[in-house]
C-alpha cells in the first residue's frame, strides 16, 4: 500500500524519482497511451456523469502501477497538488508544484506560451495530438483566462467535501446537490469553472483539451481531485455511489466503466481505495481522539501564602526505556475480530461500504455475535480473520474464484443474514 | 446575423449567426448554455462568452491545430 502525499511535503529524491519514472514512461511510449485514453474516451462516459470521479481514480492508480514497474519502485506514489493551499500563497504561480526540479513553471507569454523550464520544458518533452503523433512542446499560461484567473479556494473544498449525497438525476452538469458534480467543477453560482474544472482552465495551454495529460501535472491535479473523493467517502462513512442502477450506460454502480489503459473495470470496483493499494497521508494520520469533557469548575482557592521551595531530591537512577506504544491501527487494514471490517464480503461486492457488505456485518456483530452461541461463533469469526485476508486478495485476481466465493457462499449468507433482519 | 471570418495563427475560422463555428472550413460541435455560454468538447472543462474565444483557444492550445514546433 502507498501513501500519496501533498507535493509541498516530498522530498527531494521523492521528487527527482517522481521526475525520472514519468520521463522513463514517456520514453518507452507508455506514457502517450494514457493521453490517447483520455482524449479518445467518450465524454459523456469520463467526464460530466457519475462516473468522472471513479473512471480518473482507476486511470490515475493504473498509471501509479505502471510509475511502479518502471521505475523498479513500488513505493512510488503519485503526489497531490493542493491548490486550495496555493490559492492562499501570495503569488500561486511560485508554488513548490512549480520547481525547476519538478514540474517547472509557467510557460513564456511571449513566445506561444511555450514551457520553457523544468524537466518537461521544451526540447525535453513533446506532446501528443489526437491520433498520437508529435504536436511540438508543452503550453502554460497561469491564471490567462478570465473565468479561471486564480486557484480554487480551501472555503470552495469544505462546501464541496461538506456535501452528503454523492450524485443526482439527471446525472450530468445540471445535477444539483452533487457532490461529484461540484467537484467536478460545473456547479456555479458565478458561471465559471470551479474546483477541478478550474484547475485545468487555470493552468490553461495543454491543460485545456481532452489531450490534457500530456502535462504531467493533470496526474498531480486529478490526485488532489481524488484524495478529495476519498476524504468525502471518510467523512461520509454511509454514503453510497450513485446512481446505483436506472443511470445513464456506465455510470451505475455495477456498469463496466469506460475502459481505461489497465482494461474495463466497474465503478463499484473503484470504491474501495485500500483494494487500489494506496491511500493518502491525510487519512493515515494519527486517528482522530475523542473530544475530552472540560474539567469540572474548581472553586475559587484563597491565596495562600508563599513557601519555600522543597528540597531537591537525590538522583534517581535511569529508569529502562519503555517499549513503544503499539502503533494504531491503520484504516481498513485490521484483522482482530470485532473491527468492521469483512474482506471477503467487501471483494465480492467490491467495496467496504456497499450495502450488502453493511447487512453482513451487522448479521455478524448483531445476531452471531450476540446469539447464545457467541462463544462457538466468536471463534469461527476469529478463524475467518486468519483465512480471510488472502482469498479476498485472489479472488479480485481470479474471476472463477470470486463467482464461486460470491454466489457459493457470500449470496446464500447474505439471504440468510437478510431473512434474520426481516425476523428482527 | 452575419458571418465572422478571421484569421489566428495560420488558421481560418468562421462563426455564422452566431452559433456555428468553423475552423479551416470544419464544424466544430458547440452547444450553447442557457446562460449564452459556449461549450465544447474539445475544450472540455470550461464555458466561453464568445465562439471567437473558444475559436482562438483551440487553435492555441489543441494539438491538432499545431501552431508552434
Amino acid at each position: 500500500m502507498v501513501i500519496r502525499k501533498n507535493v509541498k511535503d516530498l522530498t527531494s529524491a521523492e521528487k527527482q524519482a517522481f521526475v525520472q519514472a514519468v520521463l522513463a514512461l514517456k520514453a518507452n511510449g507508455r506514457y502517450d497511451q494514457y493521453v490517447l485514453s483520455h482524449a479518445t474516451a467518450v465524454m459523456s462516459e469520463i467526464h460530466r456523469a457519475p462516473a468522472f470521479l471513479t473512471w480518473h481514480r482507476q486511470f490515475l492508480a493504473d498509471l501509479e502501477k505502471e510509475l511502479q514497474a518502471v521505475s523498479g519502485n513500488p513505493n512510488l506514489a503519485i503526489p497531490y497538488w493542493n491548490w486550495a493551499e496555493d490559492a492562499a500563497r501570495p503569488d500561486p504561480t511560485n508554488a513548490p508544484i512549480w520547481a525547476p526540479d519538478f514540474m517547472g513553471g509557467n510557460g513564456d507569454p511571449a513566445d506561444n506560451n511555450i514551457v520553457k523550464t523544468g524537466p518537461f520544458r521544451q526540447g525535453q518533452w513533446t506532446i501528443v495530438n489526437m491520433m498520437g503523433n508529435p504536436a511540438g512542446p508543452l503550453q502554460r499560461a497561469f491564471g490567462r483566462s478570465s473565468s479561471a484567473p486564480n486557484l480554487p479556494t480551501q472555503a470552495q473544498v469544505d462546501a464541496c467535501v461538506a456535501m452528503p449525497t454523492y450524485d443526482t438525476s439527471p446525472w450530468n452538469t445540471a445535477s444539483d446537490n452533487s457532490f461529484r458534480n461540484r467537484l467536478e467543477g460545473w456547479d456555479s453560482n458565478r458561471g465559471q469553472p470551479e474546483l477541478h474544472n478550474r484547475g485545468h482552465v487555470w493552468v490553461g495551454g495543454s491543460m485545456l483539451p481532452m489531450t490534457s495529460p500530456n502535462d504531467p501535472v493533470f496526474f498531480l491535479h486529478h490526485c488532489m481531485v481524488d484524495m478529495l473523493f476519498a476524504k468525502w467517502q471518510a467523512d461520509h462513512p454511509g454514503a453510497q455511489y450513485l446512481p446505483q442502477s436506472g443511470g445513464p450506460p456506465k455510470q451505475n454502480w455495477d456498469d463496466d466503466m469506460a475502459r481505461t489503459p489497465s482494461g474495463i473495470h466497474k465503478n463499484r470496483d473503484t470504491w474501495d481505495i485500500s483494494a487500489l493499494d494506496y491511500n493518502y497521508d491525510i487519512l493515515v494520520a494519527s486517528p482522530p481522539t475523542p473530544p475530552t469533557p472540560p474539567p469540572p469548575p474548581t472553586p475559587p482557592t484563597p491565596p495562600t501564602p508563599p513557601t519555600p521551595p522543597p528540597p531537591t531530591p537525590p538522583p534517581t537512577p535511569p529508569t529502562p526505556p519503555t517499549p513503544p506504544p503499539p502503533p494504531p491501527p491503520r484504516p481498513g487494514n485490521d484483522l482482530v475480530p470485532g473491527s468492521r471490517r469483512c474482506f471477503i464480503a467487501t471483494a465480492a461486492y467490491g467495496s467496504a461500504l456497499a450495502p450488502e457488505v453493511n447487512v453482513l456485518r451487522d448479521f455478524r456483530d448483531e445476531v452471531l455475535l450476540k446469539s447464545s452461541f457467541k462463544k462457538q461463533f466468536g471463534y469461527l469469526v476469529k478463524k475467518y480473520y486468519q483465512f480471510s485476508p488472502p482469498v479476498a486478495d485472489s479472488m479480485r485476481k481470479n474471476r472463477l474464484l470470486y463467482l464461486l466465493v460470491k454466489y457459493g457462499i457470500v449470496v446464500p449468507v447474505l439471504f440468510i443474514a437478510k431473512l434474520f433482519g426481516r425476523k428482527n | 446575423m452575419p458571418s465572422i471570418t478571421a484569421s489566428f495563427k495560420g488558421h481560418q475560422y468562421q462563426i455564422d449567426e452566431a452559433e456555428k463555428l468553423l475552423i479551416n472550413g470544419q464544424p466544430i460541435a458547440v452547444e450553447k448554455t442557457k446562460d449564452g455560454k459556449y461549450l465544447s468538447d474539445l475544450l472540455p472543462y470550461g464555458h466561453y462568452d464568445s465562439l471567437s474565444e473558444l475559436a482562438e483557444d483551440l487553435i492555441d492550445f489543441s494539438p491538432d491545430y499545431q501552431t508552434i514546433s
